[in-house]
């Protein structure tokens, strides 16, 4: 809650899928924004849009489905729908709906998303058991999206570590081991020209918690690498800015991706990285498979980090050690992060704000705390009560009545109203708006549009 | 990871499918009675009652079932397959294998590789490019090529591209020109070279380039048509199996991570993809040797499959029991290599069991 | 992500409950519903003629195909040169016979045997399957390990060894195929059972004490049907392949009086290399379109039977 600009701003998003029987309106004009450091709830039933949301906006929609119909997506400076609407179109025919593709607007759109996603934007999947690829190494697979946003961080690491001196390392290593000044050793490092490398090396030994002081001045002192001479190809990839990944790449760059591969995996304390690292996925229990995921998404520290249910599929223990370090990566990172869920225990435990969704609008946002002391619309108020509660000893839980609806042919007027206790006509034939009730807490419902009125 | 440990398991689990399959053989053999193996092998320029008796002693057939398999099975080991009589060849049955099987390989190989290179980048882009136009194109292409019937195929390719009906651009048949099949000291009289009965080979050996050429235009066309054959099953596999891994989560994620279109389907699907295709090579491998055999005969190219039809008319059982057991054993031999590239490929399957 | 909608399968396993649905989207596809017409048209014409051959214009019954042994050589279409003449559609062929005539009957040849011997196949590959998968243990090892043994052997040439071994006969022919037919059927039985078997159904009929018997083919079969008939439809077309092979090298024991489409491209090719095409291109051309047709048709089936593609 640091940083007051807002990092990502959806408008009026629309995503509509094309089945057989019909158009599937998955999101039907969905807006919200997320400000820097600030984390962000997504919560409602199986079915309702969370996913399609964060697809949406990865533009990972397949072609073949789906398209974004509407909206506006806004990523730092970046409109992250305009291509991708260009590219794929929902036609409606006499019979039934079409897709329209446009190959060439397509491999625009991916070129242009490929150099944000994975870098500045990246997103944590499900199911960790199908996420990462059976047949590849756990190394190569982090050492991939390394390879495509970070050669030039790569080839500064091994620059820096040539190009510091002894002395330079010795004031370095002083002020780590005196006090932890890391803000001096920062603005140490930006004075002495091509030692920007070294700094999440250091960074990422003065972190670790599984050994001693007196061990990590050794290793600081360890960087200083004897072997002065940089190849030329090195020297050439230090200003690498396209996503493709160059076709031979010299050796000593692979050894520095492993490295940073091993160093993200301790991050997100992974025992004995430099084992997982020769590991194919199957190897690894599903907690630990979605902590590589993880670390392949933080890889190249991304300013918004959308996790997708990324707790759903794991036991109680492994979900809470999975939080925890997504928390960190908050707390400590100060991330950005869109958080998908259907858990209100997990959310209220996360989020700084939550957005509640019913069948592809989002029809509540406040503040966690405000959401669930005060829920106005009616749904969430259904949601808060099938929670179980310790205390009241009550025997049967509430639960809403009936379920998600079909949303070729969605309710008229507000979605809700088929399974909603306060049904009103207006309801049945007009679909309400985001109005503000309170400060930072709005509301689509008729109930308090209403009220306003009178 | 031990991928040795698994390779001798795939081993030891060959014993029992070759027993099963010699069995099989064995058994279909003698299904018919005494008179029916005994009819199936006498030749008519010997003596009835001479005959018989020697026949009997031969297989054994006055004992119980048991132990002629037995013995079928000791002959076999022993290198004992029987004696094979037709028209192109006459001797021992592991003789006639030694000298056709290689020419069989040989065609099988080409087809199988022309095949795969063709196959599975169709396969992949009409996978990517679902329901365009290419793939409605290699979709029709490979409909045509699993239901078109190979010999129809060979006849159309041989009649209209190797005799003057329609363009004679290639030879007719055989393994070489005629004018070579006689005077050349290692080519006998059916176009069958030492000292590696394959023509190819065995002209670079010798250093004679003409024949060498000859021998190379006289393989396109029967590997054409065997694989073509090959090709829509190939392509059509790798076309499902690559829109099923293009599905898949871990292609999302490659998305995710930036990485670029070529880049995720080379690396993330195409390795995925494969690992069905290999699966089903092993059957692919059963079907192209089937094709073989129709191929060999329109094409008069003399391999193992020409020897077999040649059996077949001629009446000759021993041939034919050999070409039924070397074709199992050559199926079975090829799922194992399928199944050590599947291991190989697959690193899941290594812990398998 | 589309879930909500109610006639989404969630179960994963196809079933032929919604046949309707199913021949909608079989349908829908323009090659399939070619396809499904084709082989109608064709197993039509092989009806028709059993049973009123009359009504495909030919008049003589099976022994008396007009043969011409004075004029044995092949005649060409009668509407080469004259248009309005379609007395010979096809032409004739050695020894003279109508190949229009001889083409239908070997059609009804053709897939009475396919139908035979996929069919003997798939009930005993289909009961096998289901006790394999139902039952576990050694009977699935051993029906498992069975199946491996029969993939291993290279069906045309058993085919050839049969028929040396056996008697050349299309009944031999058939129960050798049958016999080498079973494991594909097995192995697909066996996967869909293994998955159906554990859905909460099958428990529930379990728990209520149904016997194994009725659970296994009025729960369980009707559920592992879908992958089933498809690989029928493509088996058929493979199996008019084989035959067609096997007649072509001579095998089985056509003549022009029982003719094969095998035999009559191979009767033809002769001939082919001397100017008259028809006598090949015909015969092959009816083989083609039948196999592509039932292939055409089978995949339109996996299509319409996949709910994947139901959304």
């Amino acid at each position: 809650m640091s940083g007051m600009n807002t990092i990502l701003k959806v408008e009026d998003l629309k995503t509509q899928f094309v089945s057989w029987n019909g158009l599937v309106k998955a999101l039907d004009g969905i807006s919200f924004e997320i400000r820097s450091g600030e984390c962000l709830g997504l919560v409602g039933e199986t079915g309702c849009g969370k996913s399609v949301t964060a697809l949406s906006i990865m533009n990972l929609i397949p072609e073949t489905s789906g398209a974004v119909t509407g909206g506006k997506i806004t990523f730092e400076d970046y409109n992250l729908v305009e291509t991708q609407m260009a590219a794929c179109k929902v036609i409606q025919t006499k019979t039934k709906p079409r897709l329209k593709v446009r190959r060439s607007k397509i491999k625009e759109n991916s070129r242009k998303m490929n150099k944000i996603r994975g870098g500045m934007l990246s997103m944590i999947f499900q199911e960790p058991m199908t996420t990462l690829n059976p047949v590849m190494t756990i190394g190569e697979q982090i050492t991939d999206v390394l390879y495509a946003h970070q050669i030039s961080e790569l080839t500064q690491r091994i620059i820096a570590r040539k190009s510091i001196t002894e002395e330079e390392l010795r004031v370095i290593y002083k002020h780590c081991v005196e006090g932890n000044d890391l803000k001096f050793l920062f603005d140490f490092v930006d004075l002495n020209n091509g030692l920007k490398g070294i700094v999440p090396q250091i960074e990422f030994i003065i972190n670790r918690k599984d050994i001693t002081n007196y061990r990590k001045k050794k290793m600081i002192s360890d960087l200083f690498d004897k072997d002065r001479s940089v190849p030329t190809q090195i020297n050439r990839l230090k200003v690498w800015k396209s996503i493709r990944v160059p076709r031979f790449l010299p050796p000593l760059l692979k050894q520095e991706a492993e490295k940073v591969a091993i160093e993200l995996l301790s991050k997100v304390s992974i025992p004995e990285p430099t084992k997982v690292i020769i590991q194919y996925p199957h190897e690894l229990s599903g907690g630990m498979r979605q902590r590589v995921v993880i670390a392949i998404a933080i890889a190249c520290n991304p300013h918004l980090l959308i996790a997708d249910e990324p707790t759903t599929a794991l036991d109680v223990t492994t979900q809470a050690q999975i939080l925890d370090i997504i928390k960190d990566l908050k707390n400590i990172h100060s991330m950005s992060i869109l958080f998908i869920t259907h858990d209100l225990g997990v959310i209220s435990d996360i989020s700084d704000k939550v957005a509640v969704m019913y069948a592809g609008n989002i029809v509540e946002m406040a503040y966690t705390e405000n959401l669930f002391e005060r829920p106005k619309h009616p749904y969430t108020q259904g949601l808060l009560k099938s929670i179980p509660v310790y205390e009241q000893k009550k025997t049967e839980l509430a639960a809403i009545p009936g379920s998600v609806p079909n949303l070729v042919h969605p309710p008229e007027g507000c979605r809700f109203n088929p399974r909603c206790d306060h049904v009103m006509e207006i309801c049945r034939t007009t679909k309400p708006v985001m109005t503000e009730v309170e400060e930072n807490h709005s509301v689509a419902c008729w109930l308090y549009s209403k009220k306003e009125e009178k | 990871m031990n991928l040795v440990g698994y390779v001798i398991r795939r081993l030891i689990l060959v014993i029992p499918t070759i027993i099963g399959a010699t069995l099989i053989v064995f058994l279909l053999t003698r299904a018919g009675g005494t008179n029916m193996i005994i009819a199936a092998y006498l030749n008519p320029r010997i003596p009835y009652a001479v005959q018989k008796a020697a026949l009997v002693a031969e297989f054994h057939l006055n004992q119980p079932l048991y132990i002629q398999y037995f013995y079928f099975m000791n002959g076999l080991l022993h290198g004992n397959w029987g004696y094979t009589r037709t028209g192109i060849f006459s001797g021992p049955v592991t003789t006639a294998i030694g000298i056709y099987f290689p020419n069989t390989i040989q065609l099988a190989i080409v087809a199988f590789i022309i095949a795969m290179i063709i196959g599975i980048p169709l396969g992949t882009i009409a996978a990517v490019r679902k329901d365009t136009w290419v793939d409605q194109i290699t979709r029709v292409i490979a409909f045509i090529g699993i239901s078109l019937p190979i010999f129809w195929l060979a006849q159309l390719l041989q009649t209209y591209l190797g005799t003057p009906q329609g363009i004679k651009i290639f030879p007719l048949q055989g393994t070489v020109s005629s004018i070579y099949l006689s005077g050349i000291p290692w080519i006998n009289n059916y176009g069958v070279s030492s000292p590696t009965h394959i023509m190819i080979i065995d002209s670079l050996i010798h250093g004679n380039l003409p024949i060498f050429f000859s021998a190379v235009d006289h393989v396109i066309l029967p590997a054409i048509t065997l694989a073509f054959f090959t090709l829509a099953g190939i392509m059509r596999y790798m076309r499902n199996s690559t829109v099923e891994v293009l599905n898949q989560d871990y292609v999302k994620f490659a998305r995710a991570k930036g990485l670029a279109e070529p880049r995720v389907i080379k690396k993330y699907a195409r390795r995925n993809a494969l690992i069905p295709v290999v699966t089903i090579s092993g059957l692919t491998l059963a079907s192209l040797l089937g094709g073989a055999v129709i191929t060999e005969t329109v094409y008069g190219y003399p391999g193992i499959g020409y020897w077999t039809v040649q059996a077949m008319q001629n009446f000759d059982a021993g041939g034919i029991l050999g070409a039924t057991l070397l074709f199992s054993f050559t199926i079975i031999a090829a799922n194992l290599v399928v199944d050590i590239i599947y291991a190989y490929i697959d690193p899941r399957i290594r812990l398998g069991e | 992500m589309v879930g909500a909608n109610g006639w989404y399968l969630k179960s994963g396993s196809p079933r032929l409950n919604n046949f309707k649905t199913t021949f909608k989207l079989l349908l829908r596809n323009p090659g399939s519903a070619i396809g499904l017409i084709v082989v109608i048209l064709y197993v039509a014409v092989a009806v028709i003629d059993q049973v009123y051959p009359r009504l495909l214009g030919i008049t003589t019954d099976i022994n008396t195909m007009t043969t011409n042994f004075t004029h044995p050589v092949p005649v060409p279409p009668s509407w080469l040169h004259n248009f309005s003449n379609w007395s010979l559609p096809f032409g004739t062929t050695f020894p003279g016979i109508d190949l229009f005539q001889a083409i239908i009957k070997s059609i009804r040849i053709d897939l009475s045997f396919s139908v035979a011997v996929v069919a003997g196949g798939c009930i005993i590959g289909i009961i096998l399957g289901l006790y394999s998968a139902f039952f576990g243990k050694w009977l699935d090892q051993l029906i498992m390990r069975l199946t491996d043994i029969f993939f291993s052997i290279p069906f045309l040439v058993l085919a050839i060894a049969a028929g040396f071994f056996l008697g050349r006969s299309l009944e031999i022919l058939a129960i050798v195929l049958i016999l080498v037919w079973w494991p594909t059927y097995a192995r697909v039985v066996r996967g869909q059972t293994l998955s159906v078997k554990e859905m909460s159904y099958v428990e529930a009929a379990k728990s209520s004490g149904v016997n194994n018997f009725r659970i296994m083919f009025k729960h369980i079969l009707p559920n592992t049907m879908a992958p089933v008939i498809v690989q029928v439809s493509f088996d058929l077309a493979t199996m008019i392949l084989l035959l067609a092979m096997l007649d072509f090298i001579g095998f089985t024991p056509a003549n022009a009086y029982l003719p094969e489409l095998g035999y009559l491209a191979s009767v033809g090719y002769g001939y082919a290399a001397i100017g008259d095409w028809w006598t090949l291109v015909f015969p092959g051309l009816t083989i083609l379109l039948l196999a592509l047709s039932m292939n055409l048709l089978g995949d339109g089936l996996r299509d319409a039977f996949d709910p994947r593609l139901r959304r």
